[in-house]
């Protein structure tokens, strides 16, 4: 059943095949929380928040645009508005929450190297301005498309590309660093990497 | 292609989003520069790393369940809300259709004895002159009858005085 059938369905009243759509999308919108929050609970609580968005204004999608941008919007403009009401400070994310890396191969070593650069891209990333750490989530971790992101973002494609191009440089300066041995690259919101 | 261009194109050709007339161009470049061969290298290890960052911060089990769940809250709140409105909506039209019913036997009724209340108006009007004019008519004739016994009077006085006079 496609997403927009199962949306006629549910407005007709048969709510329960509302969970459906639930299944599909929890874990990319649950992700998709996380890289903004770096937070499982605050991930949960978002999430929950666009399913119940969601359910609330299934009145309102009207099929121009694909159903997963419109849930990815409402994600987003969910993570904007958390982003503008936490109390500002460090955003690391809870040491014993920090995501780890799942080893890929059996070398410890190299587990154990790729788990610490990670940790130094995942904070890299975190401490960039919003307008580019968004489009980084979004192309990168949730693979979504220059288009789609345009169309979540409401910014023209050139916009995308531009931010995302300078966020993807900024990165680099970062690892590039972290590799060399320089000076340990500690994000804090205070020090907002913008270049 | 200049190193400068190949540079600025690197992103796009990461991304796949090259014509191919341009990327074939690139890809020359990147063949004969080592340098740019090298910086593409280094700009694509940053693609893969985000690849190989992978988080094993899972959604619970329970996630739909707890949606669901507060899915229908908002059900059941929509309906009491609609049924809460509906009634209020009765509510209305019955008002409204009350003062119609009223307001249509008003009418009715005021249709209905118009004649009546004009015919009782006239009567009223035309008695009550009528009342006065008997009325202004009896004072005259009440007034014409005085004068009638005050002028005997007088022609009895005077005709009493004529033969007292032809007394003496």
């Amino acid at each position: 059943m496609t997403d927009e059938a199962i949306i006629e369905e549910v407005r007709r009243g048969n709510t329960h095949i509302f969970s459906e759509l639930v299944g599909r999308y929890k874990d990319k919108i649950y992700h998709m929380a996380y890289r903004f929050t770096n937070d499982p609970g605050e991930a949960q609580d978002i999430s929950q928040e666009v399913f119940i968005n969601v359910f609330r204004n299934l009145h309102l999608y009207n099929g121009t645009a694909k159903f997963s941008t419109w849930i990815y919007r409402i994600c987003y403009n969910c993570c904007v508005d958390w982003n503008r009401k936490k109390p500002k400070g460090v955003r690391t994310g809870k040491e014993e929450d920090r995501a780890q890396f799942a080893g890929t191969g059996g070398d410890p070593e190299e587990s154990c190297i790729n788990r610490q650069r990670n940790e130094a891209l995942r904070k890299a990333v975190n401490g960039l301005k919003e307008k580019y750490r968004t489009i980084i989530i979004l192309f990168h971790y949730q693979g979504l498309s220059y288009e789609e992101i345009a169309e979540i973002m409401k910014l023209p494609i050139k916009t995308v590309e531009t931010r995302l191009y300078r966020g993807r440089n900024l990165l680099r300066d970062c690892m590039h660093k972290y590799e060399n041995g320089g000076e340990r690259y500690e994000m804090q919101t205070s020090y907002r990497f913008d270049g | 292609m200049k190193c400068r261009r190949a540079t600025d194109l690197t992103d796009r050709y990461l991304d796949g989003r090259l014509e191919s007339k341009t990327r074939d161009l690139l890809k020359a470049h990147y063949a004969s520069c080592s340098r740019c061969s090298s910086r593409l290298i280094a700009d694509n290890s940053l693609i893969e790393a985000f690849g190989q960052d992978r988080y094993t911060s899972e959604i619970p089990l329970d996630f739909t369940q707890r949606v669901m769940e507060k899915v229908f809250e908002l059900e059941a709140d929509r309906l009491k809300d609609r049924r809460v409105h509906d009634l209020q909506d009765h509510a209305a039209i019955f008002k409204r259709l009350g003062f119609s019913m009223l307001l249509s036997a008003a009418v009715m009724l005021f249709c209905m004895h118009i004649p009546s209340i004009n015919d009782r108006n006239v009567s009223r009007f035309v008695n009550a002159e009528a009342g006065a004019f008997v009325q202004r008519t009896m004072q005259l004739t009440d007034s014409i009858y005085e004068m009638n016994h005050r002028i005997k009077d007088i022609f009895r006085n005077f005709n009493n005085t004529v033969e007292k006079f032809k007394e003496v």
